[in-house]
């Protein structure tokens, strides 16, 4: 079963990359807790903070399949840059991946550009092990 | 029925299969899983192993996890999951993902956890769920090959 988790927090003095891992372990928890209770949810893949450079605003996202970007044009474009939305590009698909779902969420709620956002580090939450960007996103976002 | 491949690509799924006689459970960390993986099976299994109280057993950590976890990671946190399959009696495998010389991601099966006696492996018939067993070819010698399965003990 899927479940998405989706948080918008204000940053204070902690590092990004620390809050994301926080959530991290509280997705472990919950999918742990709900296991006890004989219903199964699957972890997500990976997990990422997004921000507006000089923002406090942290978004994190995680791995999602047939997200929307017709309200981030710009972040659209960059994509369909690698091909189609969905399809394979470097062994991962386009527009799958966490970032730029943080990506849109930041966008829309900022109407900032490309080059204003800036990401933590990936996180896999079964483990909290650090993912390195993968190439399409290193291309889109310049990581 | 087959779990989505958008599913099967955002997400880190148990699977749990028998190769080689020897049960095992992987993470799947994004990757593809089997075809002889059926997503209503699994899941099946996945709630009977929370349901029931098997006996755990003494487990050892596979000698690969220290170079694919680097310093990057913590390595309770990275054990915790796959030692409690293995305390259960599977032999407890990651999907570590590596990048190939085009710039992609590849997938290669690191053994992270297993029990430390093969007497304990468990036996299908304790969770009352048939696990499936890989055919494809192509599967069985990755396992067998690149794991060296049955040379665990």
């Amino acid at each position: 079963m899927s479940r998405n988790f989706s948080y918008r927090i204000i940053i204070n003095r902690q590092s990004p990359t620390v809050i994301v891992k926080e959530k991290c372990q509280y997705i472990r928890r919950r999918v742990n807790r709900i296991k006890n209770h004989s219903t199964i949810y699957d972890y997500p893949s990976c997990a990422v903070g997004c921000r507006r450079i000089k923002s406090n605003e942290l978004f994190i996202e995680t791995s999602r399949a047939h997200t929307d970007y017709s309200r981030t044009p710009a972040l659209k474009t960059a994509l369909e840059n690698l091909g189609i939305i969905g399809t394979v590009s470097y062994g991962n698909r386009i527009g799958w991946c966490a970032e730029p779902n943080a990506a849109r969420s930041v966008i829309i709620s900022f109407s900032c550009g490309l080059n204003q956002l800036c990401f933590t580090e990936t996180i896999r939450p079964r483990t909290l092990e650090k993912i390195a960007y993968c190439k399409n996103c290193k291309n889109v976002f310049k990581l | 029925m087959k779990y989505r491949i958008d599913y099967q690509l955002t997400h880190d799924i148990d699977w749990f299969a028998v190769v080689c006689g020897i049960p095992i459970h992987v993470a799947s960390n994004g990757n593809i899983l089997p075809n002889e993986v059926d997503s209503k099976i699994n899941r099946q299994i996945q709630k009977r192993l929370a349901e029931i109280h098997l006996d755990t057993c003494d487990v050892s950590i596979g000698q690969e996890v220290t170079n694919v976890l680097g310093k990057s990671g913590d390595l309770d946190f990275y054990l915790e999951t796959f030692v409690e399959y293995a305390s259960m009696g599977f032999v407890s495998i990651d999907s570590h993902k590596v990048l190939n010389e085009r710039g992609s991601i590849d997938f290669r099966p690191v053994i992270v956890a297993y029990p430390s006696n093969r007497n304990k492996l468990i036996v299908p018939e304790a969770i009352g769920i048939h696990l499936p067993i890989l055919q494809n070819e192509q599967h069985k010698s990755q396992f067998q090959s690149q794991l060296n399965l049955s040379n665990l003990w």
